[in-house]
């Protein structure tokens, strides 16, 4: 047990540090695109606490990353706030989202949470399309200013951050707190015997995954400078579940190589044809039937058996 | 059983599902250290009795008192996790464990999450010590010493019984409901359990409540017996006297009880 702790951080130390060299070999183009590689890997390493460490799977976690692009960007652009008081904004609306539709969604669990959040989150979106004035609708927000200089400073704030974030979720998960969550995953009715109250266990994963996904948006909007609704759609929310399969929901650094990787998957698929969605969905239902446990699930089988 | 503390007892507690009248007016009594068995033919409401007792269903009428060093409090309807925090455990007849958790990280999660949703920050973390210590020490007295590595799901069956039991003795209850701890056990399998439950009880002063099928396992561990029949307490007393009642061979042979 001890080492596969070790060898899961070891894994996800090299794979920081290799991310941080890689910039050098690289146009500003590719810094921006790993940057958004960043960005979905820690949407899906906070997605995954919710559905891989809890059990619970959100159709609606869109609303999270709008709720911190947007906030942030209103403080910045429409508001006129310095950048500290936008990141307040950004984690106060973050707040409200969260506890509010974990609320009411957590009356439910499985199909009909997920129902739930998908519908909490496409309320959202129609309110980023008629709330004009704040939000400026279908055409979003533009000029949203860059906080470092260039792409390349910016990537190292990200990459500072998400280092922070995904040790601390791997952390996390081996607390008390996060054996919590694993074991409303595997047994909520032995949890409640233990003692443990399983509705507070599960609103507070759904929020701590609320404030990753949040924080990737808010960190995704400076570094877009525009930012359109399509970012609360619901199709945003299924690709974080994407992400999230691919890479394997069993680890921490499954969801964070899944979100990694699906930028290029997606670049690549995109430039080949343009039914893109057609590479993806053969993609991922090989990945359902093969893999079950994603990329890294499969990579640890591997090692395993040649050992 | 004088001089012996007094440490729940439950009150004339009725249960019913629409028309079935699971549990009638059952009332017992249970002392601290002191193994309670009961038996009884399927259908005799002795899981809907554990279930009222552990607050997983709320009784239709009745009482349920919890004793300890603070006094007398009604626990009557109160949620299961919240009886669990008061000392009260549960083993379950279908093992009921984390099956995507190893056996370590079971009695981790089970041990450490008594300490409250923000575990992180307390105490029991910091003395990560003391919880490694005791889940080495629960797991020798199950025979679970050498598998703490391995994930719950690949246990055998007698390994899982053992393992939900362990589940619920790592939090040190002052009681323990069991349901039917040997049923898909094997013979030696089934005595290895009858004695690990007296060892806790001389090792860890705990009151037992037994749901359980097999009589020889009830006659080498109880103290006190309480055999049921059709949602009704039909015998309540040490169990060679029970044994011996007519009403209750009857009972076990599908004789009418009159």
């Amino acid at each position: 047990m001890r080492n596969i702790i070790d060898s899961e951080l070891a894994s996800i130390v090299t794979l920081l540090i290799f991310l941080a060299i890689l910039p050098t070999s690289l146009s500003t183009y590719g810094v921006r695109t790993l940057s958004v590689g960043l960005l979905y890997g820690l949407a899906a390493v906070g997605f995954n606490i919710l559905y891989g460490y809890t059990g619970l799977i959100s159709f609606g976690h869109a609303m999270f990353f709008s709720a911190g692009a947007y906030g942030l960007a209103i403080g910045l652009v429409k508001m006129g706030l310095d950048p500290v008081q936008s990141l307040l904004m950004a984690l106060g609306l973050t707040f409200i989202v969260a506890i509010i539709t974990g609320y009411l969604s957590l009356r439910h669990t499985e199909i009909y949470f997920a129902m739930l959040t998908l519908a909490f989150a496409q309320l959202m979106y129609s309110l980023i399309l008629k709330l004009r004035d704040v939000t400026g609708g279908d055409e979003g927000i533009y000029n949203i200013p860059r906080l470092l200089g260039s792409v390349e400073s910016y990537y190292y704030l990200i990459l500072s951050i998400v280092s922070i974030m995904v040790i601390l979720a791997w952390w996390l998960v081996r607390t008390p707190m996060g054996l919590s969550f694993q074991t409303v995953r595997d047994n909520p009715d032995r949890a409640r015997a233990l003692g443990i109250n399983v509705s507070r266990v599960r609103l507070l994963s759904y929020v701590i995954s609320a404030y990753y996904v949040s924080l990737s948006g808010i960190l995704y909007a400076p570094l877009h400078r525009a930012i359109t609704p399509e970012i609360a759609y619901w199709t945003f929310s299924a690709l974080i579940v994407m992400m999230t399969i691919l890479g394997g929901s069993r680890r921490v650094i499954g969801a964070f190589i899944g979100g990694l990787i699906f930028i290029y998957i997606n670049t690549f698929a995109t430039g080949f044809t343009e039914f893109w969605q057609l590479i993806m969905g053969v993609l991922l239902a090989a990945i359902v039937y093969l893999a079950p446990n994603g990329l890294v699930g499969f990579i640890e089988g591997v090692v395993r058996r040649v050992r | 059983m004088s001089g012996k503390e007094l440490v729940l007892e439950a009150r004339n507690l009725f249960k019913s599902f629409g028309n079935v009248r699971a549990v009638q007016d059952v009332s017992l009594k249970l002392y601290s250290g002191e193994i309670l068995s009961i038996v009884g033919p399927n259908g005799a409401g002795k899981t809907t009795l554990l279930n009222l007792l552990s607050g997983v269903l709320p009784p239709d009428s009745g009482e349920i008192i919890l004793y300890s060093g603070e006094g007398r409090m009604e626990i009557t309807g109160k949620p299961s996790h919240e009886i669990s925090r008061l000392g009260i455990g549960r083993s379950f007849q279908i093992p009921n464990i984390f099956e995507g958790l190893t056996v370590g990280d079971n009695l981790r999660a089970s041990l450490m999450t008594r300490e409250g949703m923000l575990g992180v920050f307390t105490r029991r973390y910091t003395s990560y010590g003391d919880v490694e210590k005791t889940v080495i020490e629960v797991s020798e007295i199950f025979g679970l010493g050498d598998r703490l590595e391995v994930r719950a799901s690949e246990l055998s069956h007698g390994e899982r019984k053992k393992l939900d039991i362990a589940l619920s003795i790592i939090q040190n209850p002052r009681i323990l409901l069991m349901d039917e701890p040997t049923s898909g056990l094997t013979h030696g399998e089934k005595r290895d359990m009858a004695r690990l439950i007296t060892r806790l009880r001389d090792e860890f002063h705990t009151s037992f409540i037994v749901v359980e099928h097999d009589l020889d396992v009830v006659h080498e561990i109880s103290d006190s017996l309480i055999v049921m029949h059709e949602g009704r307490v039909l015998a309540y007393d040490v169990p060679k006297k029970v044994m011996r009642m007519s009403e209750v061979i009857q009972a076990y042979l599908g004789g009418e009880v009159k």
